[in-house]
């Protein structure tokens, strides 16, 4: 029983990982001018909608909880039909939330809104996959002692680092990349370029000692770097996800070994 | 409770008299006592509404008794809690002056200007030139100068192409021999140029350097002048002589200048600077005007100051094609102004400062020090006027104690004799030829002298002193964690800790005071700190380490939990970076936002928040929560998000640093009077007074609420009367300051002498408010019992209904004790009249109700030093408080007799709160930033010479937060105990008739609160002591990774902008909140002393 659960479990997890990479490269095949950077938005659109139907399928194929017990036509509409009322619910209490966290109220509110939308996307649908509407039961599994399947225990998990994702991703917004002198990179002789290849301890120590720790200088490389790490991936939680699956898994397999 | 007991009042009916009917020998029995609590809980139960609050009767006995003879010995622990923490203080503040002293180059600017009329030195001058028009002192040679300063032009920039090693093979740098038309003059025309290399004194930053070109002194970063609101140059200096001498100045270039000598010059183009990846904006600007100038020669002196290649070697280094590029221009420059120049006009190329091979400066490597300094002109040569140096000395030395005495002495000595030989040298024409060169050889040396002894003194960097500085730091939050994790455990020895420490810091003292006495050394009063505070932290850590760190594992130490720790991490981490100091006004708001939501997760996370048996399984049925949940969910989450709601709008009232150009000020943060359109300024004048009446509103309705305001103590007198008059000062001066343009000519007087007027009265009713507070701080309500007391219970400390066996085992033997109390009492009744019974209410607010009429009193005349509308972000500020309090207060337990703790998180959001309001209140951490108009509140004519009053003000409205917040502290560690009655509060239904509450089952007894703490002083001072030493700790390590990121990025380029300002900033915060701390202790402590000798004086009143 736990045996295939575990392996359910991995499965699915490898391929909510897997519909995340190809909502990166599917779009571009039939969007012209399609990159993560630049039309960030559409891919924050057709990401959460890959998420949300590779969700919906998994539920559908896998059906952890099998514990309905009515399940007339009506019943099942109404219950879809509340899903999506919670699922916007969700989506406009994130948006004031991070209106309230600092984000504008009124410009860059379709990003906002956006950016609630995938969080809503990586948080709420499975728990409405798995728990249904019934905010008990999610108040019940986000609790200390309130897991009660290995389930519920891959929801809490990667739902809470996806919060921590998405707040992990608000990090790199002070450092002043945005600026207009700093958004041109830094041009370096081919020689200089050549020795920092060849000799990375050396260049790290010589930029330390030209910048120092966070100078203004090595802020614009730091916050390339960081946002390369966060600002897709931090800043919608994709990041932690794929880090809380990758532990998930290895827990799984841990089971799996302790099993066998 | 050891001062008196819980009783029904004595006018109360008596619906608890069944309990008494039992037979004496049926109490013993377990399932009769098990049947009692409900009954019991009656007894106690609310008869008198409107009057909440804990009520207490007195009654004498064995316990007081007991109380008076340990009264000495809770004033000794008073007194060594409060003297623990001011010794920690020092510590911090020994620290702190030791660092500032190695890192903060500081030097006092005088304001003597030399003139014409008064000659250098004495005798008359020997080339007799004082009479000739447009001179001074000499003969000028040349009538006009054009000065080109080229940023960062290091001196081998003016080097040809070939390389000077004759050995090794030519090396082709991108710097050298770009500016070949210097080199082509000086082969030409070797008589009419000269190339120095000139040695500049670091700090080489621009506006140092600048500041050290003008003024010929050296460059340091805090010149304590008389004008500290901007950076402008009060000292004598070359363009103010000038334009003083009647020449037409000409500038064009970097804005460092507007700043430096605002409208000095006759004309002027500036071009921002701040942007070092932009090569070429002020240079093409500067081009653009230069020649045109030139030629038109409506100038005397012009200045061009050339930005490029100092931005370029930032943004690339030198070895970048891009700077021979940059050199290549300057060299165009060059030769177009060679090409200008007519007969009597002199060229000079100078560059301020270096680079180093990075491109960056600020310090004092060879690099950066040497800069090219080029003249073109016929010949160059240049009498020095050394007296001027040596008056300045003279001066200075007067003014200040800095200069070692020894040493100037010296120099008076070198000084006085090279004069001797200068007269002697002009009476005496005839030897001249053969002692010239002695007296320009003594004058040369007294002028390495002198600056040698300066440079000493101002310009350099003492390592030794800011390691010193870092490390007492992180002794001093090293002692605050030991001390406070120690503080509550029971053995904790006071008075051996406290007394040992300051003996072995006397000793300390004394010896190396002593040790300076013997080899006649200046006594530096910051050295001597220090060393007291050393002396004293040894024998505490030895102590600490025999009487407790050997029992116990070392990781006891660090009980930060982890959220908190790595939220207050990233806290610290934030100012090691210039972008982050610069948005912290931004990312604390963030920051408070993650603390308030982590808070109420861990609240739900925890199982406070819900029912029990929604968190559990049905199938798991066992894992039940121990306690249940004092609120409920959606309490804490409305809690939250009022928080959420409160910081973001306390962030409208944003004031932008002037570094983000694309950020705007809010625009709420200038005065009113600033306004155009009466409307809207009589719309925000209404919004003002609002807040200040919610504000007041709030206070009294808080009070009214536990019941304090009904006290006819004086100080909740001047609650209900003196801070309505406050308020309506507060707001007359804003009307007056609002429209003070406006009021008609005869009333002018009348306005000014009104708003000179009512801010002291705001002021002054304010201290006589705290005044009234420190004397009387007892504000309870007695009511003498109406007759014979009927009953008299001992304390039932217990409220809810037993859960669990635990409880059960609590609440039995009170029951038996009541019981017996009761019939001792029927017996003492039978004998003789029983005693009085008062009854005081209030008892259980007492401490905080004193607390926050003391931060509102301290609130307003703060809130008038401030602008008008940062009245509404005052009001955010309790209402955020309150909510954090609130939240805070959920997630604590009341460990009922054992010792109270303030848990970190706690403390940490509260010193985040401090932060987050002083940005939220219209502040930044940088020196323009400062609100100068504070000082002419209630002082519209200035201050005349005073200055110390001016700097109060001041310093009050920047630091206003870090005080109120570090006088509210101690209410972190009261108000769960508050909450104690509002959670029991809110279970009631809405207020039935009485009878009926009066039998409902679940009725509650009264909650002891804040007479818990009472119960128990040794815990209740120990947890106050706990609470210091956390808050001291947060501040200290804040302070410490400001003075780390100082000292680490002391090359930084930003390092004067946005580093030491961060730092400076920082400590003095430090010492404002560190007092702050000390005051509200010893408020509590005060209090403290003021209800035992209330309950004294009762006792001694019901004695007789």
């Amino acid at each position: 029983m736990k045996d295939t659960d575990i392996k359910r479990l991995l499965y699915t997890h490898l391929l909510c990982i897997f519909s995340i990479i190809l909502s990166v490269f599917i779009p571009s095949l039939f969007l012209e001018n399609f990159s993560i950077l630049e039309t960030h938005l559409t891919w924050l659109c057709i990401c959460s909608g890959f998420v949300t139907a590779v969700n919906l399928v998994l539920y559908l194929a896998v059906k952890p909880n099998t514990s309905s017990k009515r399940s007339s036509l009506s019943h099942k509409v109404t219950r879809f039909l509340k899903c999506c009322i919670y699922f916007l619910m969700s989506c406009f209490s994130f948006h004031v939330i991070f209106v309230l966290y600092g984000a504008p109220l009124i410009e860059l509110a379709l990003e906002t809104f956006l950016f609630a939308v995938i969080l809503s996307t990586f948080t709420t649908v499975p728990c409405l996959c798995l728990l249904g509407p019934n905010l008990k039961a999610w108040l019940r599994v986000f609790s200390r002692n309130g897991v009660s399947s290995i389930w519920e225990n891959s929801l809490q998990m990667t739902t809470i680092s996806s919060f921590v994702g998405a707040w992990l991703g608000a990090l790199p917004i002070p450092l002043d990349w945005e600026r207009p002198w700093q958004k041109e990179d830094i041009q370096m002789s081919d020689a200089e370029r050549k020795f920092l290849a060849s000799h990375p301890v050396d260049s790290l120590h010589s930029s330390m000692e030209r910048y120092g720790p966070s100078p203004v200088r090595l802020e614009r490389p730091l916050a390339t770097w960081l946002a390369l790490l966060f600002h897709h991936s931090g800043y919608t939680g994709i990041e932690s996800n794929l880090r809380t699956r990758t532990i998930n898994w290895s827990k799984g397999r841990y089971f799996f070994v302790q099993i066998l | 409770m050891d001062s008196g007991s819980v009783n029904s009042p004595a006018w109360s009916p008596v619906p608890n008299f069944q309990l008494l009917n039992l037979p004496s020998n049926s109490l013993a029995s377990p399932t009769l006592l098990a049947k009692l609590p409900p009954r019991c809980r009656q007894m106690a139960m609310e008869p008198l509404a409107g009057l909440s609050g804990a009520r207490f009767s007195v009654v004498p006995g064995r316990r007081h008794r007991r109380r008076r003879t340990s009264g000495c010995h809770c004033r000794m622990q008073k007194a060594s809690v409060l003297l623990f923490l001011a010794w920690v203080c020092f510590v911090f503040y020994a620290g702190i002056a030791l660092f500032t002293s190695g890192f903060l180059l500081t030097r006092l600017e005088l304001t003597n200007y030399s003139s014409c009329q008064e000659p250098p030195g004495p005798g008359s001058l020997p080339w007799g030139s004082q009479g000739k028009p447009g001179a001074c002192w000499m003969a000028s040679r040349f009538s006009r100068v054009v000065l080109v300063l080229v940023d960062a032009l290091r001196f081998d920039f003016a080097q040809p192409q070939h390389s000077h090693v004759p050995g090794e093979p030519p090396v082709s740098l991108p710097f050298l021999g770009k500016l070949s038309s210097l080199q082509r003059i000086l082969e030409i025309q070797p008589h009419h140029a000269r190339l120095y290399r000139s040695q500049v004194d670091p700090p080489t930053t621009t506006m140092q350097r600048l500041k050290a070109l003008t003024t010929g002194s050296l460059p340091t970063f805090i010149d304590a002048g008389s004008n500290f609101a901007s950076h402008a140059i009060v000292e004598d200096n070359l363009i103010k002589q000038l334009t003083s001498a009647g020449r037409r100045v000409v500038f064009m270039g970097d804005d460092t200048w507007k700043d430096l000598f605002p409208g000095a010059f006759s004309k002027a183009f500036f071009f921002p600077s701040f942007n070092v990846r932009d090569l070429d904006t002020v240079d093409n600007g500067i081009l653009e005007q230069l020649y045109p100038t030139m030629d038109s020669g409506e100038w005397d002196v012009l200045i061009a100051h050339f930005l490029g290649v100092d931005h370029c070697g930032h943004k690339h280094g030198p070895h970048h094609p891009e700077m021979a590029k940059k050199l290549s221009q300057m060299d165009q420059v060059i030769q177009g102004l060679v090409e200008r120049l007519e007969n009597d006009t002199l060229l000079v190329v100078a560059g301020d400062h270096g680079m180093t091979t990075n491109g960056d400066h600020g310090g004092d490597s060879e690099l950066e020090v040497s800069a090219a300094l080029f003249l073109y002109s016929p010949t160059a040569l240049f009498p020095s006027t050394p007296p001027e140096v040596s008056r300045f000395l003279r001066t200075y030395s007067a003014a200040t104690q800095d200069l070692q005495a020894k040493e100037l002495h010296q120099l008076q000595n070198l000084f006085s004799k090279a004069s001797a030989d200068y007269q002697w040298l002009l009476q005496s024409p005839n030897g001249a030829e053969a002692t010239l060169p002695t007296v320009i050889a003594e004058l040369q040396q007294f002028l390495r002298g002198a600056r040698a002894m300066c440079i000493e003194s101002w310009a350099r960097f003492s390592l030794v002193r800011m390691a010193g500085g870092a490390a007492l730091l992180v002794a001093a939050c090293f002692i605050c964690l030991l001390a406070s994790q120690w503080a509550i455990s029971p053995d904790f020895p006071f008075r051996p800790l406290l007394l040992i420490p300051v003996a072995w810091g006397l000793v300390g003292t004394i010896a190396y005071a002593g040790l300076l006495g013997i080899i006649e050394l200046k006594l530096d009063l910051v050295l001597l700190g220090a060393v007291a505070a050393v002396s004293s932290f040894l024998p505490f850590l030895w102590k600490a380490w025999a009487g407790w760190g050997s029992k116990r594992p070392l990781a006891t130490l660090f009980p930060i939990p982890g959220p908190v720790l790595l939220l207050l991490l990233f806290r610290l981490a934030v100012f090691f970076s210039d972008s982050f100091v610069v948005a912290e006004a931004r990312a604390t708001p963030f920051l408070l936002g993650s603390f308030i939501l982590l808070l109420v997760v861990q609240l739900h996370w925890e199982g406070q928040l819900l029912p029990p048996k929604l968190l559990t399984m049905p199938r798991l049925g066992t894992s039940a929560t121990t306690n249940p949940p004092r609120h409920s969910g959606a309490y804490a989450l409305r809690l939250g998000i009022g928080l959420l709601l409160c910081t973001r709008l306390a962030g409208l009232f944003h004031r932008c640093p002037e570094e983000t150009p694309a950020c705007h000020s809010s625009p709420w943060l200038s005065p009113l009077a600033s306004m155009v359109g009466g409307r809207a300024k009589n719309l925000w004048y209404g919004a003002c007074v609002a807040a200040l009446l919610a504000l007041l509103a709030a206070v009294r309705l808080w009070l009214c609420h536990y019941g304090n305001l009904k006290s006819p103590e004086p100080p909740m007198l001047f609650v209900r009367w003196g801070l309505p008059l406050m308020a309506l000062g507060t707001a007359a001066y804003w009307a007056l300051a609002s429209g003070a343009d406006e009021a008609p000519p005869r009333l002018r007087a009348l306005v000014s002498g009104a708003s000179m007027v009512l801010p002291r009265a705001v002021a002054g009713l304010a201290a006589s408010g705290l005044a009234l507070l420190l004397w009387k701080p007892v504000t309870v309500l007695v009511k003498a019992g109406a007759g014979a007391p009927r009953t008299r219970t001992v304390l039932t400390p217990f409220s809810g209904p037993p859960t669990s066996q635990a409880d059960l085992d609590y609440v039995v033997p009170q029951i038996y004790r009541h019981m017996q109390e009761e019939f001792r009492g029927r017996l003492e009744r039978t004998k003789s009249q029983g005693p009085l019974t008062v009854a005081a209410y209030q008892l259980g607010s007492v401490y905080s109700a004193a607390m926050v009429t003391a931060l509102t009193l301290l609130a307003f005349p703060l809130l008038l030093l401030h602008a008008e509308r940062i009245s509404l972000v005052f009001l955010l500020l309790f209402l955020q408080s309150f909510l954090l309090l609130h939240l805070l207060a959920a997630g604590i337990p009341i460990t009922t007799p054992g010792p109270f703790t303030v848990p970190w998180r706690a403390v940490s959001a509260w010193a985040l709160m401090a932060t987050q309001t002083f940005y939220s209140t219209g502040h930044q951490p940088v020196f323009p930033a400062i609100h100068w108009h504070a000082a002419f509140v209630g002082f519209p004519e200035g201050h005349g010479s005073c200055t110390w009053l001016p700097a109060l003000l001041v310093g009050a409205n920047t630091f206003a937060s870090h005080l109120l917040f570090a006088v509210g502290c101690p209410l972190l560690l009261l108000w769960p105990f508050l909450c104690e009655s509002q959670g029991l509060r809110k279970r009631q239904q809405p207020p039935g008739n009485e009878a009926e509450a009066r039998v409902r089952p679940e009725e509650e007894e009264e909650p002891l609160m804040e007479m818990r703490l009472r119960d128990a002083p040794h815990h209740f001072y120990a947890a106050l002591l706990q609470l210091g030493l956390k808050y001291l700790f947060i501040l200290g390590v804040q302070i410490l990774a400001c003075a780390l990121a100082a000292s680490i990025l002391r090359r930084h380029l930003m390092v004067w902008k946005v580093f030491a300002p961060k730092f400076i900033f920082e400590a003095v915060g430090f010492i404002v909140s560190s007092v702050g701390l000390l005051l509200g202790i010893a408020l509590v402590m005060r209090v403290d002393g003021a209800v035992s000798s209330w309950f004294r004086q009762l006792f001694l009143a019901q004695q007789r």
